[in-house]
């Protein structure tokens, strides 16, 4: 299910509006100088930084990053985190 | 068989009379069975409390930034006073947070026909936001705010003053960025995120 607020609050950062519930018929347009976007145009939106969510769940847990600095020092780190960030590119 | 003793007052020179109301169907009232005196409706001793309703939303809700004192879509109560001297005694649980300073500045509300009410205001200050709740806004550090979710209570004894449908609800600002109900600013479909729930009560106490 995608949080239409991203796409709302992208897109149009001065404009008023509610939504009610997480789909497109509970949204409420507010601004008058501003026209209401379609669902499609929502949706279809791609958040640009969608891939700091997708690196920040798939880095290792804090404990575990410096268990491998112990274990395997700093290459091995470096390994880990680069191997993440290689599979989410900007 | 038990019996039944009908006892005159010691003293006094009043009469008691036990009138039966306007029927065709046969009653029956039966005492209790304890020792103690029969309380009666509007006298002490007697429960106030002649109804309690309840409103819940499950779902969530969020504003927009700019938008002013608008209302929480499904955070309302509906109660019809029995009587004009009642007081409403109201119960309200917002699970809240908002990217800005004021904290969503949420109001309780009270609408009588079409004609809204701000109730429990703090007092004006200058060009300071006034809130019913204590707002739920942090913008402290980084974007933890975002991650955030709170619990803001409210108990407020109302007196409407009318026997015509009453309801109970909630408004929300936002001043540059959003404000979100039942969810945190960020709300990624994952275990980590929680949806929660708001709601109102009221109960209508007899004067």
């Amino acid at each position: 299910m995608i949080d239409l607020t991203k796409p709302l609050f992208a897109l149009f950062p001065t404009a008023k509006w509610t939504l009610n519930g997480d789909t497109y018929a509970g949204l409420t347009w507010l601004s008058e100088d501003v026209a209401k976007p379609s669902e499609q145009e929502l949706l279809d939106w791609v958040d640009p930084n969608a891939y700091k969510d997708k690196r920040a769940a798939a880095y290792p847990l804090i404990p575990d990053q410096l268990d491998l600095l112990y274990h395997g020092g700093m290459d091995a780190w470096k390994a880990a985190i680069t191997a993440v960030k290689e599979e989410f590119p900007k | 068989m038990s019996l039944l003793a009908v006892q005159g007052g010691a003293t006094g020179t009043g009469t008691v009379s036990l009138v039966a109301p306007v029927t065709n169907t046969n009653r029956t009232l039966t005492l209790p069975d304890v020792t103690g005196t029969v309380a009666v409706q509007g006298g002490t001793g007697v429960g106030k409390v002649l109804q309690v309703v309840q409103g819940i939303k499950t779902d969530t809700f969020v504003s927009s930034a700019t938008v002013t004192d608008t209302a929480v879509t499904g955070l309302t109560v509906s109660i019809t006073p029995t009587s004009a001297s009642s007081k409403i005694l109201v119960f309200c649980n917002l699970s809240m947070t908002s990217e800005n300073a004021q904290g969503g500045a949420p109001k309780l509300t009270r609408t009588i026909s079409a004609s809204t009410t701000q109730l429990s205001l703090a007092d004006a200050a200058g060009s300071r936001s006034r809130g019913s709740f204590a707002g739920g806004g942090y913008r402290g550090s980084a974007a933890g705010y975002l991650l955030m979710n709170w619990n803001q209570n409210l108990t407020y004894l109302d007196s409407p003053a009318t026997t015509s449908a009453t309801t109970y609800g909630v408004q929300v600002s936002s001043i540059s960025v959003g404000t979100y109900i039942n969810r945190s600013g960020t709300d990624t479909d994952t275990s980590d995120f929680l949806r929660s729930v708001s709601y109102i009560t009221v109960m209508e106490i007899a004067a």
